[in-house]
């Protein structure tokens, strides 16, 4: 034996009250007088009719018959026919991108388009409403809901940050609805009618767009670059305006906040304007550029640039081993091959088999193997020291032959017996203790990895994760899980793994910190999002679909099963008055 | 005997005799100086003599000083009834009315015997009435034992069943009730009361508990006639309701009452039988 519906169990509540009732009911000590002739007075009435004083003998009896008719009233399962529009489902894409956050009038496009949500959905009553959240992985916030929660899911919608990519989320609504028919609202800043292929599907597409033109001047570029201890900064300006409209520019230290230098720029209606700041002096690792002045959208004022954050061209040697070579090729694009040309050694990454580059320059460099020195016959297990550089895979079934003599005072991070395998010098140079011919190591697949960690911590400043733009995912090299933090210093979330990480929504400057080293990294908003469309309204598309009746069936309990309560309660309190019927 | 009727106070009611308002005594001769005109030794009063009168009352003596006729008068002797009506319904059961009504019905007897008029009780047994009659101040202990000997009220109607019990000629008619009855039966009864009886006295005896319930607590009160239930939470005003539904029937029932003459006389066993003889009766001019 089964029970349909456990939860039900809550209605022994009334059995139970019922009980406590009878426990504290009235009782009444029988006692003769003389006369009861002034203490009935008042009761004179119900002495009247015999009809009366019948029912009121009998009250109990005929309270508890009628409950039970009520009971069997109840069994027999009472409903009522309903039938209600099973309404053509209405969905919602939402544009979460930077560019909703353009003002053209007081409100944002975002809230605006929020209000018009709301309105349709006041009118959709009744209809299932799914909404599209827009993205590189565009997520159904809700699918198939009713209004009222849409109502409630709408007002809760935020700011992704992240390019649109609409066109995605429309392929989504398209493979979901195209039988069924939808009614789809596409709520965006603009989108162009051939976006919406929509033959051979059954659904009406109705483009909210922003139909005023905003006053922009954004960020296009900035970059900066230190050098010699002073640094360069160059930002590109784009005037998106109707008239000339001049104004600053504000170079900042992204963290302190301390206003390094203010430059003019002119702001001719559609024109690009360069403005370079020179020999500045600062320490910051991150630097903010912000256009100070009121426009239309105040998202892409604001830039963030890392200071030291370009890649670092690869050299190899040309007498490394070929599999080192394809290694690197296979992990960076600009990979050069060495024969004996001169480098800048400051702006490569070199990957040599000669410890004279040790002190060259001032990049540190990836060593494998040493000329000046003769290997030993290499003896035990390697083992791996709990370094960033081996998260992703320790090379430790790695077979080596023999080794070179270590360097002294240097680091080890890897060994093999009691000698080292792989040291880091003080500058940082990653050195590998052996020639790639004496092990199978280039054969393993932990190699390349291994290749992939030490050119990403050499190449790119030690101190920084890069440039992302929003909820950007991307490979990085932590020892552990990161925590990430804003400027400020308020936690934000621990990324998913040691080497993945995605981004943060809204633009800014970021710590990771995996317990050991706090690197930065900037999120920026991708170009697209720093140009702002405008366009009319429109619907286009052929839905053919209509609301199909239903008809269901409604058990009607509660208006039967109140009154069954209530004459349980009758009944008792006539029980507490009278007691047992005599 | 004794303890049932105190000896001191029997000797205290020989002293006692009842006061006669009604004009029509009994027929036979007896100690109460009736207001008529009669036979006595006791001089009344002298009256200018009309033709018609019996001239052997003419006063000659006066007659030889003034030379006209008087006529001397005395007053008539006669005998009283006194009768007793005791209300035996099982209301009259309860606490210590029972006895106290006894005793009262004893000490009216022994006030009426002492005085050698003819007293007479009735009361309704098992629907029955039952007469005993006694004259003659010797009878004085039959009646109190007779009396005494009655067994615990078991009636459940009221006393106008009891009416016709009544001798004729009763001269003082007494009625010993606790007055628990709708007003509207009790003016039935006043207005025969008042046709079978010039001189009608009620003693009506409520016990303490009646006039002033104490009661607590939920209690099912079991009118002991009717057996009607009436359930009751003791609260200050149900209590106060109560006294009022009592003042209300009390005022109605004086009311009544003085309608057909009766007199009335309130007590309670509180006051012991000799308070109610020497003290209330007098009070209300019942006895001298």
């Amino acid at each position: 034996m089964g029970f349909a519906s456990l939860t039900n169990l809550w209605t022994l509540v009334f059995p139970l009250a019922v009980v406590v009732y009878y426990l504290f009911r009235k009782r009444f000590e029988p006692r003769t007088i003389s006369s009861t002739l002034f203490w009935d007075e008042d009761r004179r009435e119900e002495n009247v009719s015999p009809f009366i004083r019948n029912l009121q003998r009998n009250a109990l009896f005929y309270l508890q018959l009628l409950s039970l008719l009520l009971f069997v009233w109840l069994l027999l399962g009472p409903y009522t026919k309903q039938s209600h529009t099973e309404g053509i489902p209405i969905v919602f894409i939402v544009d979460s991108s930077a560019t909703m956050l353009a003002t053209p009038n007081e409100a944002t496009l975002f809230k605006m388009n929020q209000d018009k949500m709301q309105s349709l959905l006041e009118s959709a009553e009744g209809r299932p409403v799914s909404i599209v959240i827009t993205g590189k992985e565009p997520e159904f916030v809700l699918q198939n809901s009713n209004t009222q929660t849409a109502i409630k899911e709408v007002n809760s919608l935020s700011i992704q940050y992240e390019q649109s990519h609409i066109d995605t989320s429309i392929e989504l609504v398209k493979s979901m609805y195209s039988e069924q028919g939808a009614e789809v609202h596409i709520f965006t800043d603009a989108l162009e009618r051939t976006a919406l292929a929509y033959e051979g599907t059954n659904m009406s597409w109705h483009v909210h767009m922003n139909d005023q033109k905003v006053n922009n001047h954004s960020i296009v570029r900035f970059g900066a670059n230190l050098r010699d201890g002073q640094v360069a900064a160059i930002v590109k300006l784009q005037h998106d305006t109707d008239k000339k409209q001049a104004g600053t520019i504000q170079l900042t230290e992204a963290d302190s906040g301390k206003v390094l230098a203010e430059e003019t720029f002119v702001g001719e209606p559609g024109s690009e304007e360069l403005i370079s700041f020179k020999k500045i002096d600062t320490d910051a690792a991150a630097l903010q550029v912000e256009v100070i002045d009121k426009d239309g959208y105040r998202a892409d004022n604001v830039s963030y640039a890392l200071l030291a954050t370009e890649r670092a061209k690869v050299v190899v040697d040309a007498e490394l081993h070929e599999l080192l070579k394809k290694a690197a090729q296979a992990i960076q694009e600009e990979v050069t091959i060495d024969s004996g040309e001169d480098f800048d050694e400051n702006s490569i990454l070199r990957i040599t088999s000669s410890e004279s580059f040790l002190g060259k320059g001032e990049r540190p460099i990836l060593l494998v193997g040493r000329d000046d020195a003769e290997p030993v016959a290499a003896k035990g297990e390697v083992s791996v020291s709990n370094d960033p550089l081996f998260s992703i895979a320790a090379p430790t079934d790695m077979y080596v032959e023999e080794i070179y003599p270590s360097f002294e005072g240097y680091e080890v991070l890897a060994s093999i017996g009691k000698d080292p395998l792989i040291q880091r010098s003080p500058r940082g140079d990653i050195i590998f203790l052996a020639d790639l011919e004496a092990t199978d190591w280039p054969l393993q697949p932990t190699f390349p990895l291994f290749l992939w960690s030490v050119v990403k911590s050499l190449s790119e400043d030690a101190e920084t994760l890069g440039v992302f733009t929003p909820l950007q995912r991307k490979s990085v090299v932590m020892a552990e899980a990161a925590d990430i933090y804003e400027m400020s210093g308020s936690y934000l979330f621990t990324t998913e793994s040691a080497n993945t990480l995605r981004a943060p929504a809204k633009p800014g400057i970021y710590k990771a910190t995996d317990g050991t080293t706090d690197k930065l990294f900037a999120v920026q908003l991708d170009s697209s999002e720093r140009r702002l469309a405008a366009g009319d309204s429109y619907t286009t598309g052929n839905l053919t679909a209509k609301g199909t009746e239903k008809e269901q069936f409604v058990p009607v309990i509660w208006p039967f099963l109140l009154p069954l309560l209530l004459i349980l309660l009758v009944e008792w309190e006539v029980q507490r008055r009278r007691g047992y019927p005599y | 005997m004794t303890s049932f009727f105190p000896t001191g106070l029997s000797a205290r009611l020989s002293r006692l005799s009842f006061v006669q308002h009604g004009g029509r005594l009994g027929h036979h001769k007896g100690s109460h100086v009736s207001k008529k005109t009669g036979a006595s030794l006791e001089f009344s009063d002298f009256k200018e003599y009309h033709p018609g009168d019996d001239i052997r009352h003419i006063d000659w003596n006066v007659y030889a000083r003034t030379d006209s006729y008087f006529i001397k008068q005395f007053l008539d002797e006669q005998e009283m009834r006194v009768h007793i009506v005791l209300d035996a319904s099982k209301s009259m059961d309860f606490e210590d009315k029972w006895k106290f009504a006894q005793q009262i019905a004893i000490g009216l007897g022994q006030i009426a015997l002492k005085n050698g008029d003819t007293v007479s009780i009735s009361r309704m047994l098992h629907g029955k009435k039952q007469l005993f009659t006694r004259k003659g101040a010797r009878q004085a202990g039959s009646w109190t034992t007779y009396i005494s000997r009655f067994e615990k009220p078991s009636e459940t109607h009221g006393l106008l069943d009891g009416i016709h019990a009544i001798p004729k000629g009763t001269t003082l008619l007494f009625v010993v009730t606790d007055a628990l009855e709708p007003n509207e039966q009790l003016d039935r009864l006043f207005k025969q009361l008042s046709a079978r009886c010039r001189d009608v006295r009620l003693v009506s005896i409520r016990s303490k508990s009646e006039l002033g319930p104490d009661y607590q607590g939920d209690i099912r009160f079991i009118d002991s006639e009717s057996e009607k239930i009436s359930e009751v939470t003791m609260m200050q005003s149900v209590e106060t309701a109560y006294q009022l539904q009592q003042k209300n029937h009390q005022l109605r029932m004086l009311e009544s009452a003085a309608k057909y003459g009766i007199g009335m006389l309130m007590t309670t066993p509180q006051t012991g039988p000799e308070d109610v003889f020497t003290m209330q009766m007098r009070r209300q001019g019942w006895v001298r």
